[in-house]
Parts: structure tokens; sequence; C-alpha cells
């Protein structure tokens, strides 16, 4: 992002020699500056049938509340999405649930029993016509790896022994954690020790289950829990037995389906038929429970996920665009998403990944690579800077030490004309070596723009003299000259970008190519100027 | 980052427990026990979350990554109580926390020696509770091993699966940490409880219980050594 010269840049050192007072009323412009916010200017570059949907994609992404925005938000242009799914997924999603922060308060008073009586409210509502709710799942969520989780399933588990949600709850704590030893790499990549302590957690989580079934066979999160966890702790008996159990209780359950497709992969040794075939199996449920339409296509999902693995975008593409007009799984937007940053246009990929933002409410590692795509994608091809922002907040909250999401959010900032917010985030990106040279030269536009030229000079100092080649940095430091009106610096900085322009890129070569005619047609004022 | 670990100790049976317990200023082949602080921790983040030492829930892996005459026992981060079985070398000294804080800088969050040294320090005026017991036996005075590192140090100089480790420099370390003599083979307890009560500052309400049933002497599993069963 912004790492080409632009140029304003060259256009402001012609003026400062021809006349100086002309570049006192000069300043160098953000690169980028954002369009006017009127209907007619935005998303003027779009496909004229995919306007109406960026226009109320923005407003809605405007909106604070995490379900109006859900359900504000336009649907996929053509979906033909089952009926009642948008309303379900985005109330499953961003609906009111159990937090930690208010299971831990009420523990912390010693409320145990109105804490569990909330999780049986939810769980009856999972069981019931009327008020009919999946939130039982979602009142889980927060018991992950964390930290903060760890001290509180102890905290409750400790006072409250025999409570199925808390056992539960501490379940999902050892689950997520026997996840956090396994890591994301290959199995052949990972060391014996981190399979070992898999296992250890994977055991833990398995009795806490079991214990909790005991106390409520119903609770539909346990059995869950308890056939995923089995698989890690190698028990293919008692999955099998979670399994079916659960089955029982409630065979239509969304978040049963999910896992239960997942262990059909072909990957689990599974197969795509037996994907299908549950599928069939699950279809009918659809108009009671609109959930159930998030995996129907799962097998498609996977088989676009093999493709994008192999590299073969254009082949996943063809296999999931037209399956996210039959679902909302966030999981197959962001196959389909990575496939077209690779081999499509970029407003498809806005769109597609704007659609998964929307619904996806886990803020993993899919989760923060997307919104960090997407505000790129939000700067660069939708030329909406502030918008762009909003994701590039939430990606760099989310991942601290992303060096590129610093750097991408101080371009969002720069672009939208928030020069103090963009120096503090191009400061950190630029602690990253991959991403210090370009950091630095937006950092001297960005105090440039922030009538510091000053302080761009010294920043354009390290620029030049930790990369003395980089000609955009000569240009750079040209501009400053430029606005200090130091004319024999400005032609300092010409000669240095043209000695040092990368010709085999045609932008450097033109810009090159102009400067040197520029100079031979105004050599005579050059030495008049620099004379004085 | 604030991170906590404590330890246990061991100590012959039939011992007084003190007489096992060297003095705070005692070094053990050349190293200080500040500087034995240093490469707990970074012993400790040798490996990722979820498989460190004070994460381990049965004491299975205890072996990993010991080596020398100093073994290293972890305590616990406060998610939970744990026993932990273990088998030890003879010949071998403990060095472990009984509570303890290691603050450092993290990504995005940059900090000076001196705020990680303050971090560090900031809960260890405020000891509520430090009971040692090897074989039973109360160690006494544990209040008397209290060890700050003297200076900042990386505590992720080996640390394979950070991808920018450099982000988490600098770290210091401040608490209360024992060094046990080497105990006579056989069976051994140590249990440690301790916490903190300094409401209101990060890991400020801390508590740790957690115990480790030594075999010394015997086979000893670590690295090279064949993993439990149920691997």
């Amino acid at each position: 992002m912004l790492r080409k010269g632009t140029a304003c840049a060259f256009a402001l050192f012609a003026a400062v020699i021809g006349s100086p007072a002309a570049a006192a009323t000069t300043r160098a412009t953000p690169p980028a500056s954002p369009e006017p916010a009127t209907t007619v200017a935005m998303f003027a570059d779009a496909p004229a049938e995919a306007r109406a949907f960026f226009q109320q994609a923005e407003a809605a992404d405007r909106i604070e509340d995490p379900l109006a925005r859900c359900l504000a938000f336009p649907d996929l242009p053509g979906n033909q999405w089952p009926a009642g799914l948008t309303k379900a997924h985005c109330d499953f999603a961003f609906g009111p649930r159990i937090t930690l922060a208010k299971a831990k308060a009420l523990v912390d008073q010693g409320a145990l029993a109105e804490l569990d009586a909330l999780y049986a409210a939810d769980l009856e509502k999972h069981f019931s016509d009327v008020g009919f709710s999946e939130v039982i799942h979602r009142d889980f969520d927060d018991f992950d790896a964390s930290y903060e989780a760890g001290r509180f399933t102890k905290d409750w588990l400790d006072k409250a022994p025999t409570s199925a949600y808390a056992l539960s709850a501490r379940g999902d704590y050892y689950r997520a954690m026997a996840w956090q030893a396994r890591g994301g790499k290959w199995a052949k990549d990972t060391p014996d020790e981190n399979f070992a302590r898999m296992a250890e957690f994977a055991k833990l989580a398995l009795d806490l289950y079991d214990k909790a079934l005991k106390v409520e066979p119903r609770l539909m999160p346990a059995y869950v829990g308890l056939i995923s966890v089995s698989g890690m702790a190698s028990d293919p008996a008692r999955q099998s037995r979670a399994f079916k159990a659960a089955a029982k209780v409630d065979p239509a359950c969304v978040s049963m389906m999910r896992v239960t497709m997942g262990l059909l992969r072909p990957r689990w040794d599974g197969s795509y038929p037996a994907m299908q075939q549950y599928a069939e199996t699950m279809a009918p449920f659809v108009a009671r429970r609109p959930l159930i339409g998030i995996h129907l296509q799962d097998a498609l999902q996977d088989i676009g996920n093999v493709l994008w693995r192999d590299k073969k975008y254009d082949q996943a593409i063809a296999v999931l665009k037209p399956a996210t007009l039959q679902t909302t799984n966030v999981n197959l937007y962001y196959e389909l998403g990575w496939s077209m940053v690779n081999a499509a246009n970029d407003w498809d990929t806005t769109e597609i990944l704007l659609e998964a933002a929307r619904f996806d409410h886990s803020p993993d590692a899919d989760y923060q690579f997307a919104i960090r795509s997407l505000g790129r994608l939000l700067l660069l091809t939708a030329k909406r800077p502030d918008w762009a922002a909003r994701y590039l907040k939430e990606a760099v909250a989310l991942k601290p030490d992303d060096s590129f999401a610093h750097y991408s959010l101080a371009a969002s900032y720069l672009n939208g004309g928030h020069y103090a917010q963009a120096e503090s985030e191009y400061r950190i990106a630029m602690q990253d070596k991959d991403q210090r040279r370009d950091s630095l030269r937006e950092l001297a536009m960005t105090l440039l723009a922030a009538h510091r030229p000053q302080d761009a000079l010294v920043v354009a100092k390290t620029l030049n003299a930790e990369y003395p080649d980089f000609a955009w940095g000569w240009g750079m430091r040209s501009d400053i000259a430029v606005e200090l009106h130091d004319g024999p610096g400005v032609l300092e900085a010409i000669h240095r970008y043209v000695e040092v322009a990368d010709r085999s890129d045609p932008e450097q070569r033109l810009e090159a190519e102009r400067l040197e005619r520029w100079l031979r047609e105004n050599v005579h004022a050059i030495q008049s100027k620099t004379r004085r | 980052m604030a991170r906590l670990a404590m330890l246990l100790l061991a100590f012959a049976g039939g011992a007084q427990a003190g007489s096992l317990v060297a003095p705070a200023t005692e070094a053990v082949d050349g190293l200080s026990q500040a500087q034995l602080v240093e490469r707990w921790w970074q012993w400790a983040d040798r490996v990722p979350p979820g498989v460190r030492p004070y994460q381990d829930p049965t004491g299975a892996l205890c072996g990993l990554n010991q080596s020398g005459r100093v073994w290293f026992l972890a305590g616990t981060d406060g998610t939970a109580d744990v026993t932990r079985h273990c088998i030890v070398p003879a010949d071998t000294a403990l060095f472990f926390p009984v509570i303890a804080m290691l603050s450092s800088a993290e990504p995005g969050k940059a900090a000076s020696c001196t705020q990680a040294v303050a971090r560090a320090a900031a809960n260890n005026a405020h000891l509520a509770q430090a009971d040692v017991r090897v074989d039973g036996e109360l160690v006494p005075q544990v209040m008397q091993h209290r060890i700050a590192t003297p200076r900042c140090f990386d505590a992720y100089p080996q640390a394979p699966y950070l991808s920018n480790a450099k982000v988490y420099y600098p770290a210091a370390s401040d608490g209360y940490w024992l060094l046990l003599h080497p105990l006579a083979p056989g069976k051994h307890r140590i249990e440690v409880h301790a916490r903190y009560a300094n409401p209101g500052s990060d890991l400020g309400d801390l508590e740790q219980v957690f115990e480790y049933e030594l075999q010394v002497g015997g086979p000893v599993p670590g690295s090279d050594a064949p993993l439990p069963d149920y691997i």
C-alpha cells in the first residue's frame, strides 16, 4: 500500500525552484485522498449491480450494536439462502447470551444457583417450540484456552462441583487447551510433547463432559464437546456412543451438525458422499431449524479448501462461489475469499469478505486475516479509508504483533487525514524490518501532510540512510525539501532519485526520464536559484 | 505480560526440610539463583502455550528439556490445582518457584526494563501465604527466598514457535524460589500452597496449589525416552 511514488511529489519541487512563493502555498497531500462522501461518487469503480450492496454494507458497518449491524447488512446479491437463515444466523451469532463476565460476576457474588438457572433457561429454549433458540451453545463460547477462562472455570467448579454447566465449561476449557497444545501445524511438524499434552488435556475434558451429562443428560454442548474431544483422545467408541445419545436428544441441533460434518470429512477418514448423505438427512429440518442451512454445503466447502491448498484457485472459485448462494457458512466464504484474493477481481473479493465478516463471531486467525485483507481492499479498491480503518483497527487489536496490520491501518489513517493516528501506527509498523522501509517513507509523508516538515526530514534522513538505493525515498526527501524551501536539497534529492531509480519499473523509469528532461530544460534557472 | 509460576520442592524422608533448602545466596554449578531464575523461565518458554511446564496437568512430561545437575520443577499459572508424578535422577538438585512472576514486553506493548522490573515486583510485597512441605515437613522462612533478577533478560531465546521473539524483550522476574539439595533416592512428596493478596493488581489474587510425587533415582523419562502409552 502506498508503496509507489506520486506524481504530486515531484510537481512540488518544480514549483519551489521555479517559484518559491508557489511552493509556500503548496503542500504534500496524501496519495489517495478519500472521495467525497456522496452517493454519486461512492463506489463509482464498482460494478454497477454491486454499488447498492457496498453502500448498504458501509451504512450497516456504522451501526455499533453487533446484532443490529448484522441484521442491517445487505444479503449477498442473487442468494437463495433458506428462508429465515439470515435472521437465525444473526441472532445465533450476536444475540444476547451468557458471557464469561456475566457468569463471573454471579460466581463472585456467590449466586451459583442463579447462574445455573440462567443456563437451564437457555437449555430449555433448545427444546421449546415457543421462543426456540440454540443460544445455549453460545453460552459456552467464552470458555476457550484463555487465562481468564482457566481461572474462572476453576473457580466456578471449585464452588459448584456438581453443576452440569460448570463441569461442561471446565471441559470446554480443557478441550481448548488440548487444541492449543496440539497447535496448528501438520502432524509431521508437531513435536511429540505437543501430542502428549493434547491427550492429557483431552482426557480431562472427557471426564468432565461425562460428569456433566450424568447431571443433565440434555446438555447438548457437552455432547458436542465429548464428540469433538474423544477423537483427540483416540476413543472412537466413546465418540460413537456420544453421537448416538445426542441424536436421541436432538437430531437437528446445529452444533451437533457442525461437529459431525467435521468428522465426516475425508481428511478424518470420512468421505464426500457421507457428508452429502448426512446433509440430505438434515435438509428436511431446515424449514423448522434454519440454522441447519449453514452446514448443508460443508462438502463443497471442504472440496474448495482442498483445491485452495493445492493452489487451484480457479477451480476452488468454481466450486465455492455457487455454494455461497445457498449458505451463510463463514468458513466457506473464507475459502472462497482466499482463492479470490489470488485469482479474481477485487470487488468480488470485497463483497465475499464483507459477507463473511457480517456473520463471523469468533475472532480467530481466519477472521483476523479476513478483516485485514478486507481493510486493505476497502482502502485500495473501494477507496474508503475510514471504512477500512474500522476493520484494520480490529485486526490490530486481535493480533497486536501483526506489523502489516499496523502498517495497513496507518495507511488508512493517512488517507483519511487522521495524521496523529497514522503516525502512531507507522511508528509501530516500522519496528518490523519487513515493514520498515515503506513505513518510514509513509511516516515522512504523514508528517509532511501534518505540516511538520522538520519532523518529516528527520524520518526521511533515516529512510535515505538505511535505504540509499530506494528511489521513492529520495522522492520523499525532495518533497520535504520543497516544503522547507531548500533548493539545493531538492536538487540533491532529484539527482539521487535519477541515479538510483529502478529503470525496470515502468513508473520509476518514466518519472526518472521526466525529471531528467526537467533538469535539462531548467538548468539555467536551477543554477541561478542555487547560487543565491 | 504478567505470568506466574510456582513450584515445589523436595527432600529426603526423615530429614528436616530446612536442611535441604539451600540459602538464597548459594550457587550451584557456578550459577547464582538469580541466574537459575532466568534459565528457569527460558526453560518454561522453550515450548509453546499449552505445553508449558506450569500447565502440566500430570507430570508425565516433567523430564522435557531438563539437563545438568539441577532440574527445574514448575508451579502452575493458577488455572488448575495439580498433582504431578515425576521421576528425577539421583544426585540432582531441584529448583522451583514457590510463587513468582515474569513481566515482559508484549506484541504492540513495548516495555522498558524499569517497567518490567516494577511489574514483576508488584505482588511480591503482598505474599499472603507460602506454605511448602517436603515429605510433610514445613519449609521454614520461605519469605527469605525472594529472588529478583538483577537485570532484564530474554525469556525466549529458544522459542522456535515464535515468529518474532524479540518483541517480548525485555523481561524481568521477581518472586520466591527454592533450591533443594539432591534428595535421597526413593519417593518424596512436595506440596506448595501460595498466594498473593494484592487486590486490584494484575494477578494480585493469584493462588497456587500443587504437589509433586517424586521418584528420585531410577529410569527417567525425558525427551529421548518413549512417551507414555496413551500417546
